[in-house]
């Protein structure tokens, strides 16, 4: 797509999107009761019993709102992740878990379940973990020669491997009666996690990584062609990858401290961004990110709303990824060359 | 075919196993009928037990944990404390089928208990896989049943005439049986609208629940069935996720809290703010040592988690020192006399 109305276009679908979201709930809020809350607390307008502005406040402002952006957040880095993961790995079937920092994640998240007290605890471990996966996959690949990317893809599956095991083994001692439920909960992922202080810490580096891989998109261009073309254009091809990996991981790490495991987004949110804006790294970075964002928001709506209870997140990105993938596989090939 | 001597080891063994055999025989008596129906012969006398699941360990804990030859989980640090020294030292045999770590069935032969304690929650339950694999074991087994709070009294009873320790669970059950009678009592002279609505908060997040008619809160039920959470239970794992606007919707009167993590964030939270529970500064996380007095596992703890609960919701009507009797029954229950002071801190963690 040329035209120049398209990411603009994109963020009035975003804005429209969570704009609508907020007006979603259990709690029956009618929009003149939205609309009357904004009024009164940007400017002041008409009046509000103390009691009913508070009630607002705390279901637009701490409970609608933090989750909209984390879906947001979440929705654009896994999306951002994953593009780059498919350019670099010139693989259309790869997702940000490629090099295992979700199943290092998950392990963190568990370890931090079953041996920890605090919840930051649980959160720093997370973090590190799926670093630490990351790190394997990165330091088998260097321990061999040859192909660097078959290499690095080798390492992943086995570092990725090496956590889920370790994780059995951290589910197989955790106490059966609360805390196996409570990492069973988490693996399916959910938004409910989510607060406003972990949301400021964790939001912006994931921000400042989608804007970077967006800034070095044009790297992705070159390496998606391969390692010796990208290598013969002049691009320090081994110091890029390394740099865009860490964004990726960051970015991927970051978003199972916040919401637990949302699986298939990385993988199919570049796919659909490619049908429409086509192969160009520079166009599709900043495209899945808008995508992605607006796909998390909206499934999440669909989490919270359609029965009384929540639906895990993470079951619902799956339900719906998969018949897509499949639907989409063959022009994935076509839409690649 | 055979030299002399390999005869004579031969019929050192022949006579060696007949011995064996007519010995396991004397010892074989006592007819008995376990709580699923089942006509068991016990053996006499019953030295040690082994629980194939956490349950049957837990109601051991309160009858004789002496008598257990292994443990199914292993007792945390901290908690070790509230154990008399001769469970802290027992080895960790794990169980059979499920809840956690699996035993390895020649490590339990090893063990050498002379009966099996099965615990079925559900007489229809019956885990067949399990009895097969115990099969192996040629160790008599026998049920305990109990599907509610009110069967302790008779798995009580039961306990103590299978292992001979009448006087002692003659006492437990008493006090089961009278902790039910009272807490009822006093739920029936109030009437349904003056009891206060409960929300039952599970999770990090405190947005896990269960539905009224849940096993995890029975607790809830027998002391005044106002969960605000109604609904058909679907599955027996619960954790049922709620939003938190649903929890402003149902307005608690009383937040029960099952995680720390969630307590202690909880009047700090704005978003909280707007429950009319913690407005009310009526939250209250459910003590949890050395096992939970609510659910998650479900135990004889509970019998003195009814009282505290109880105690909570009708302070005016059910008026007790809950340190006090928290200390009775620990004393009576385990077997370990705590200070006023670390009741205290199990109390009010």
């Amino acid at each position: 797509m040329k035209s120049n109305l398209f990411f603009p276009v994109m963020l009035f679908i975003l804005v429209l999107t969570a704009a609508f979201s907020m007006t979603l709930g259990k709690y029956p809020l009618t929009l003149n009761d939205i609309g009357g809350f904004f009024l009164f607390k940007i400017f002041g307008a008409g009046s509000m019993e103390p009691e009913r502005y508070q009630l607002l406040r705390s279901l637009l402002i701490d409970i609608r709102l933090p989750r909209i952006i984390a879906a947001i957040l979440i929705g654009a880095s896994l999306a951002v992740a994953g593009t780059s993961f498919q350019a670099m790995f010139v693989n259309p079937l790869v997702s940000p878990s490629l090099l295992g920092v979700l199943a290092g994640a998950s392990f963190g998240a568990a370890l931090g379940m079953v041996f920890s007290k605090s919840w930051v605890a649980v959160q720093l471990l997370t973090f590190c973990f799926g670093f630490v996966a990351v790190l394997i996959s990165v330091g088998i690949a260097r321990m061999h020669k040859g192909n660097t990317i078959l290499l690095l893809v080798l390492g992943g599956v086995i570092s990725g491997a090496l956590f889920t095991s370790l994780l059995s083994i951290i589910k197989y001692i955790a106490d059966p009666f609360n805390q196996l439920p409570a990492i069973v909960q988490w693996l399916m992922g959910g938004l409910s996690f989510v607060d406003r202080k972990v949301l400021l810490t964790a939001g912006i580096p994931q921000l400042v990584s989608i804007v970077l891989i967006t800034f070095f998109s044009g790297y992705l261009n070159a390496l998606s062609m391969g390692d010796e073309e990208a290598r013969a254009l002049g691009i320090p091809v081994e110091k890029i990858r390394m740099f865009l990996i860490f964004l990726a991981t960051l970015m991927s790490a970051l978003t199972v401290v916040l919401a637990g495991i949302i699986g298939w987004v990385g993988l199919i949110i570049p796919h659909a961004a490619r049908m429409i804006v086509g192969p160009d790294n520079k166009v599709l970075v900043p495209a899945s990110a808008f995508i992605g964002a607006i796909y998390l928001v909206v499934v999440d709506d669909v989490s919270r709303m359609l029965f009384n209870v929540e639906i895990p997140i993470g079951i619902t990105t799956s339900l719906i990824g998969i018949p897509f993938f499949a639907i989409i596989l063959r022009k994935a090939k076509k839409g690649w060359n | 075919m055979f030299d002399q001597k390999n005869t004579r080891i031969i019929a050192a063994i022949v006579v060696f196993i007949a011995l064996s055999i007519s010995v396991t025989t004397i010892a074989q008596a006592l007819p008995v009928t376990d709580m699923a129906g089942r006509k068991v012969d016990l053996p006499d006398p019953v030295r040690k037990v082994y629980a194939p699941s956490p349950y049957g360990s837990y109601i051991m804990y309160s009858v004789d944990p002496s008598m257990l030859a292994g443990l199914n989980l292993p007792i945390k640090d901290e908690d070790k404390k509230y154990f008399p020294k001769e469970v802290r030292n027992l080895p960790v045999i794990g169980s059979i089928a499920g809840q956690g770590q699996s035993a390895n069935i020649e490590v339990l032969l090893k063990a050498k208990p002379d009966l099996l304690i099965m615990w079925s929650a559900n007489r229809s339950a019956i885990n067949k896989k399990t009895e097969e694999s115990l099969k192996r074991l040629n160790v008599p087994f026998v049920y305990a049943v109990a599907e509610n709070l009110s069967d302790y009294p008779d798995v009580y009873l039961f306990l103590g005439k299978v292992l001979k320790r009448e006087e002692r669970t003659k006492k437990l059950s008493g006090y089961s049986r009278k902790t039910l009678e009272e807490i009822k009592g006093i739920v029936n002279r109030i009437p349904v609208e003056r009891r206060p609505s409960v929300y039952y908060a599970e999770g990090v997040d405190g947005l896990s629940t269960e539905c009224n008619d849940s096993i995890h809160v029975e607790l809830l039920q027998l002391a005044g069935d106002k969960n605000v959470h109604r609904c058909h239970t679907s599955n027996h794992k619960g954790f049922e996720k709620v939003s938190l606007e649903q929890v402003i919707l149902y307005k608690p009167d009383v937040i029960i809290a099952q995680d720390k993590v969630f307590f202690d964030k909880v009047f700090k939270d704005p978003a909280w703010q707007n429950v009319k529970a913690v407005k009310e500064k009526r939250v209250y996380l459910i003590p949890r040592h050395p096992f939970n007095w609510f659910d998650r596992p479900p135990s004889f703890m509970r019998i003195l988690g009814l009282k505290w609960l109880a105690n909570i919701l009708y302070p005016g009507e059910y008026k007790i020192d809950m340190v006090k009797e928290a200390r009775d029954f620990y004393r009576l229950f385990l077997g370990v006399e705590l200070s006023r002071d670390e009741m205290k801190g199990v109390i009010y963690p």
